[in-house]
């Protein structure tokens, strides 16, 4: 799905508007002890394991299946789910479980590369507009109500349809639309982070602009950034898959997650498993992808 | 085609035998109980109870695959339009499929001279305009020099099919002649398609905004306009004085139907559920493994046989320089695995390609024995060319891979898995396709784009192979061959039945043996999906002929 | 205050410019241009064609010319023509666009009375695994695509069970599934901050001293917790334009309703220049409109805001 949860799932976002938070924030140096708390969480374990096996999936698809995922067996096509094909065949007898896992590099890459641009762009824009004065933070606020006010949606069909579609394309259309989302919570962390006591004294101690930002500000303010980049890496995959169902998907034989749901749909009736299982696969991802956001934002809560 | 069938192919088939053979008897008992005619694949277009007559009265729902915005009228090769102005409009003459001969509609009689320049058309007594307008000579003359023109202050370019015309004359009351430039002996097929429907003068005055809109669209058909829900479905309903359906029509006068529902389902997955839950009466696009599942579901499958066209085919397009020399293309032709296209991707609706002209066409050569499955044919054909397999796979020559690109609309069921497959094919023999057939937004751009190596399609070919393959802007090659020109340009010249049969015959030949510029890959045909009530045949053009259609009443 | 609000509308008519102006630079990339897509639909086009039809419409201009003579144009009400759907823009999209506000606003209204039910349940409910059940909701609302969940609802609601059209026949049902599809979607953010600004306040000790002077769960909830947990969750729906937009073109696509998603999808794939312009005009003016509401409504919930400026961070912390 294409939709973009802006800010998803982060209280950080809203909070700087109440003055409450500053009050607890000031709770900083008592950090430590939620943060290992929160590390030998088992739910936290719980969420990470299964998100190392789909990295595996990524890095060594071969040890997980032994199927090629791009040239089937005509003559087996459309076998439901059994013990050699775990999630069935499709219409051309490729074994289905096979292009998941095969897919999963491309569409980790492309997601990445959406995020990585909504990070890069997104920070940049949000440390302007929270340290470079008054004038830029009017002059950003306004950039980034910009690209929330175009449909984020609308500039994905553009770029696709101009450049053809592939993990690039997708990668920059997808990632233009989560800039704004990343500027506005690294803005509000930012300027959290530089009403902190110590970042007050580190300003009055001589430190210059960058050595404050880059030795304080930014390492202080990652917190919330890391969980957004863990949400918006599902939030990515999702709208990658929703372009694909709109036919600007990458061209076929590309395994790619968002594509095969996309593309099994049209056999719904039919053959089930070529869209409901690549489908959970994502669905399972993206909740933990979330979940994972969770618990980074409690470990690195200040 | 010289597929060898591991035994677990064998297996498995037997099992989808079994299986199939189950499905089949059930619905033979489910359709013989409930006492309505059902088709399994692959049978006649027509339908219904043999037993009783059309009914009359009722409303009919259509789903075609994607909504229209701009009607006008002679831009119609797109199916979901023509389908539906084909019971808008009328044309001079009709192509009858079953006799394969041209008789006369609008006009009551037509003829030509022998140099094939010159034709005369009567045009029947008593036709009006659903506007009131009479169509007469004058009328007919409009239409014609706006098919042959194009309309300047409308931004209507000159029909593809209508290029040799020069002039039209209208003789006394009811006559029209019309002066070619050069010979066309195809000229009176092309006055039966849909695109040179006969529209109201009223219309043809309109600017391209109003030639667009289906609430303008003035004709003298079976149908007429009534109401439109943008993007959501157009209601016509019948003309009631209609009479004057074509000379072969089973039907002679107004439509049987009350009214027309045209709407849109652009999911392939609910196809078939609209017609088994009986919310259509007719869909089009039914995909082949959802056939069966409408057959037993007491439903019919009607496969519209697609005579007016080309074959489907990867049309091939050699600017990019990859496939300037023949013995590529030929050693593609080669390459694809036609049968396992058909066992996998299609059904038995669908019957495979042995020309760039289907069976039931006028003129058709059987040149199966040039198209048979060759693999290795294909490797020897590639290597004398030059190109050898590069250290992934895939061939190269002077730096340059072996990848090729195929652009294709997706509003065919098939056409896009049938190239994922080919794709396969293709790269045993070290060819990389890159597929971006049923990309719509891709097509806009590369349907005009001499370097996209492939364009999937099928055309009409009402005014024969030339207009598909000859002019320099023709979509399919982008190129204008003059040795394939100058045998259009006789064929088109010819004056006996028998020297035009030879001369269409060497065309195939020349397009899909020697030349290789249209790799062929099955007849058209459009799968439709009835629902057990509907009675409903096609036109030679797939078109459904709402005119004669009918609903079993309940 | 009447300062206030001339330079919220000031920075509202800035950005939909800049918006405008954007957009008009991102579909210079597009490869092909309306006019030659248009002519070529059976034939690709002769360049004479092309040149004369490109002059009429004035697409022969150079950039600079074209962006200005559409952006007066829009002063004069002229949204110019969209070739593709042979109409002019305005007509193109004032046809449709209705259908998609009503799918919209409905969805939206939904997915903020999903959103309180589950925060009120989360909150009020004492049962441990419900709790924890409800408040995993909004994350896997959000990880369904809506596609899917449209499609495979369409097929057991209307193919499998029979009570419901697979078109937009204006019956409860067909108006009803896609507002759910599509508010089950835009409810997750809500939802999830809402649910996370009620914990904030839940946190502080007015709650407690509330507790301790006997005030019920519920009252305390809707007395105090939603009232101050509101104001983050209106920014939030303030955003959630963009999010009904694309939710509306895929869920308008899984349900063949006619809409602006259907013209979404047109524009872009004719690359008709015009039509792109208009919707963007459009969803632009929808988003700062919205936000401009919900800035005027903030105050009214939290005063201190309007001695800050433009929301956002406390001022005085910026150097």
């Amino acid at each position: 799905m294409s939709i973009k949860i802006d800010e998803p799932l982060l209280e950080s976002v809203v909070e700087p508007d109440s003055p409450d938070t500053a009050g607890k924030t000031s709770g900083a140096n008592t950090a430590t002890e939620p943060k290992q708390g929160a590390l030998r969480s088992p739910a936290l374990w719980l969420t990470v394991a299964p998100l190392v096996v789909v990295i595996g999936w990524a890095l060594f698809p071969s040890l997980f299946s032994g199927f090629d995922p791009i040239t089937g067996v005509p003559a087996h096509k459309l076998q439901e789910p059994s013990a050699q094909h775990w999630f069935g065949t499709d219409h051309l007898g490729r074994d289905v479980f096979a292009r998941v896992v095969h897919g999963t590099s491309q569409t980790l890459l492309t997601a990445g590369l959406a995020v990585l641009i909504g990070l890069i762009a997104g920070t940049g824009l949000g440390l302007l507009a929270a340290t470079a004065g008054r004038a830029a933070d009017a002059v950003t606020m306004r950039l980034i109500d910009v690209l929330l006010a175009v449909p984020g949606f609308l500039i994905s069909l553009i770029i696709v349809t101009a450049f053809e579609p592939g993990p690039v394309s997708l990668g920059i259309g997808v990632g233009i639309a989560s800039i704004a989302s990343f500027a506005r919570v690294v803005r509000s962390e930012v300027l959290r982070v530089r009403s902190l006591d110590y970042v007050e004294a580190a300003f009055m101690n001589g430190g210059t602009y960058w050595s404050v930002v880059f030795k304080h500000i930014l390492p202080n303010s990652c917190g919330p950034v890391l969980a957004l980049l863990a949400v918006d890496l599902g939030v990515a995959i999702l709208a990658i898959s929703g372009l694909g169902f709109l036919g600007f998907g990458s061209p076929p034989p590309t395994p790619e997650w968002g594509l095969l749901i996309a593309e099994g749909r049209q056999y719904l009736a039919s053959a089930w498993w070529l869209t409901t299982l690549p489908g959970a696969v994502i669905v399972a991802v993206v909740i933990l992808l979330a979940g994972l956001g969770r618990h980074l934002h409690k470990i690195f809560k200040f | 085609m010289g597929n060898p069938t591991p035994p677990a192919n064998r297996r498995s088939q037997a099992r989808l035998g079994i299986k199939f053979l189950t499905i089949l008897g059930v619905a033979t008992l489910a359709l013989s109980a409930c006492g309505s005619g059902a088709h399994a694949p692959g049978n006649a277009a027509a339908a219904g109870s043999e037993s009783s007559g059309p009914v009359q009265g009722g409303t009919f729902v259509y789903a075609e695959v994607t909504p229209i915005n701009n009607w006008q009228t002679q831009a119609a090769r797109f199916y979901e339009k023509s389908n539906v102005l084909n019971s808008v409009l009328d044309r001079l003459t009709y192509f009858d499929a079953k006799s394969g001969k041209i008789v006369g509609w609008i006009a009551s009689d037509f003829k030509a001279n022998e140099k094939q320049t010159e034709f005369t058309f009567t045009i029947r007594d008593g036709v009006t305009f659903s506007d009131g307008t009479p169509l007469d000579a004058a009328a007919v003359k409009e239409n014609f020099d706006a098919l042959g023109l194009g309309i300047k202050n409308a931004q209507v370019a000159p029909n593809v099919d209508f290029s040799a015309y020069k002039s039209s004359e209208v003789l006394g009351k009811n006559q029209v002649k019309v002066t070619l430039k050069t010979p066309d002996a195809n000229f009176l097929r092309a006055t039966s398609s849909v695109t040179s429907g006969l529209v109201s003068p009223a219309t043809l005055k309109l600017d391209n905004a109003g030639q667009s809109a289906i609430a303008n669209i003035v004709g003298s058909g079976p149908f007429v306009f009534e109401s439109e829900k943008t993007d959501e479905e157009v209601t016509f309903a019948k003309r009631a004085e209609y009479k004057w359906a074509p000379q072969t029509a089973a039907n002679q006068g107004a439509a049987y139907l009350d009214k027309l529902v045209v709407k849109y389902l652009p999911e392939v997955a609910h196809r078939a559920g609209a017609v088994q839950t009986g919310q259509v009466d007719l869909v089009r696009g039914l995909q082949p493994i959802d056939e069966q599942a409408v057959a037993a579901g007491g439903g019919q499958v009607l496969p519209a046989q697609g005579v007016d066209l080309t074959t489907n085919m990867a049309a091939v397009r050699i600017a990019s320089g990859k496939l300037a020399d023949a013995k590529v293309r030929q050693a593609l032709q080669v390459g694809i695995d036609r049968q396992s296209i058909k066992d996998t991707v299609l059904s038995d609706s669908y019957v495979i390609a042995d020309s760039v002209l289907n069976h039931a066409a006028p003129g058709f050569i059987d040149l199966s024995a040039d198209l048979a499955y060759n693999p290795e044919k294909a490797k020897a054909l590639l290597d004398e060319a030059g190109w050898k397999v590069g250290a992934d796979g895939i061939r190269e020559k002077d730096g340059q891979k072996l990848e090729l690109t195929i652009t294709s609309s997706n509003n065919s069921v098939v056409i896009k898995p049938a190239f994922e497959l080919i794709e396969q094919q293709w790269r045993e023999i070290g060819v990389k396709l890159i597929n971006r057939a049923a990309d719509n937004t891709f097509l806009t751009t590369a349907m005009i784009d001499p370097n996209i190596e492939f364009f999937g399609t099928r055309q009409f070919a009402y005014g024969g192979l030339g207009p598909v393959f000859g002019p320099e802007n023709n979509t399919q090659t982008l190129n204008a061959d003059p040795e394939l020109n100058a045998l259009f340009a006789k064929e088109r010249a010819a004056t006996t039945d028998a020297a035009h049969k030879e001369l269409v015959a060497e065309e195939q030949r020349q397009l899909v043996t020697e030349k290789a510029l249209s790799l062929v890959l099955w007849d058209e045909v459009q799968v439709y999906g009835g629902s057990s009530a509907a009675h409903v045949e096609f036109t030679s053009g797939t078109a459904p002929i709402f005119q004669g259609a009918w609903k079993s009443g309940k | 205050m009447a300062a206030y609000i001339a330079r919220r509308i000031g920075q509202a008519l800035l950005v939909i410019w800049l918006a405008y102006t954007l957009v008009f630079l991102a579909v210079q990339l597009l490869p092909n241009d309306p006019v030659t897509i248009f002519l070529s639909a059976d034939a690709a086009a002769s360049p004479e064609t092309i040149a004369a039809m490109k002059a009429q419409y004035g697409y022969d201009q150079p950039l600079l010319v074209q962006y200005f003579s559409q952006l007066t144009g829009l002063f004069r009400g002229d949204f110019g023509y969209s070739l593709a759907s042979g109409q002019p823009v305005a007509d193109r999209i004032g046809a449709v666009v209705g259908s998609t506000l009503i799918l919209a606003s409905s969805a939206f209204v939904t997915a903020v009375v999903f959103a309180l039910i589950v925060v009120a349940s989360a909150t009020l409910i004492r049962i441990t695994w419900l709790k924890r059940l409800i408040i995993n909701l909004p994350p896997l609302f959000a990880a369904v695509p809506v596609f899917w969940l449209g499609l495979v609802l369409l097929q057991v609601l209307s193919i499998q069970l029979g009570v419901m059209s697979l078109f937009p026949d204006g019956s409860f049902a067909s108006v009803a599934v896609p507002v759910f599809v599509l508010a089950i979607h835009v409810s997750a953010p809500i939802a999830q901050v809402l649910l996370k600004s009620t914990e904030t306040v839940y946190a502080q000790p007015f709650i407690d001293v509330l507790r301790a002077k006997g005030a019920s769960p519920s009252w305390i909830f809707f007395r105090h917790g939603l009232k101050n947990a509101a104001a983050p969750a209106m920014t939030i729906s303030g955003i959630t334009v963009g999010t009904l937009l694309a939710g509306s073109v895929i869920t308008e696509t899984v349900f063949a309703r006619a809409g602006l998603g259907q013209v979404v999808l047109q524009s872009v794939t004719a690359q008709d220049v015009a039509l792109v312009q208009g919707l963007v005009l459009l969803t632009a003016t929808a988003f700062v409109v919205v936000n401009l509401v919900v800035d005027l409504i903030y105050p009214l919930l939290d005063p201190r805001i309007l001695k800050s400026g433009t929301h956002g961070a406390p001022r005085a912390l910026a150097a």
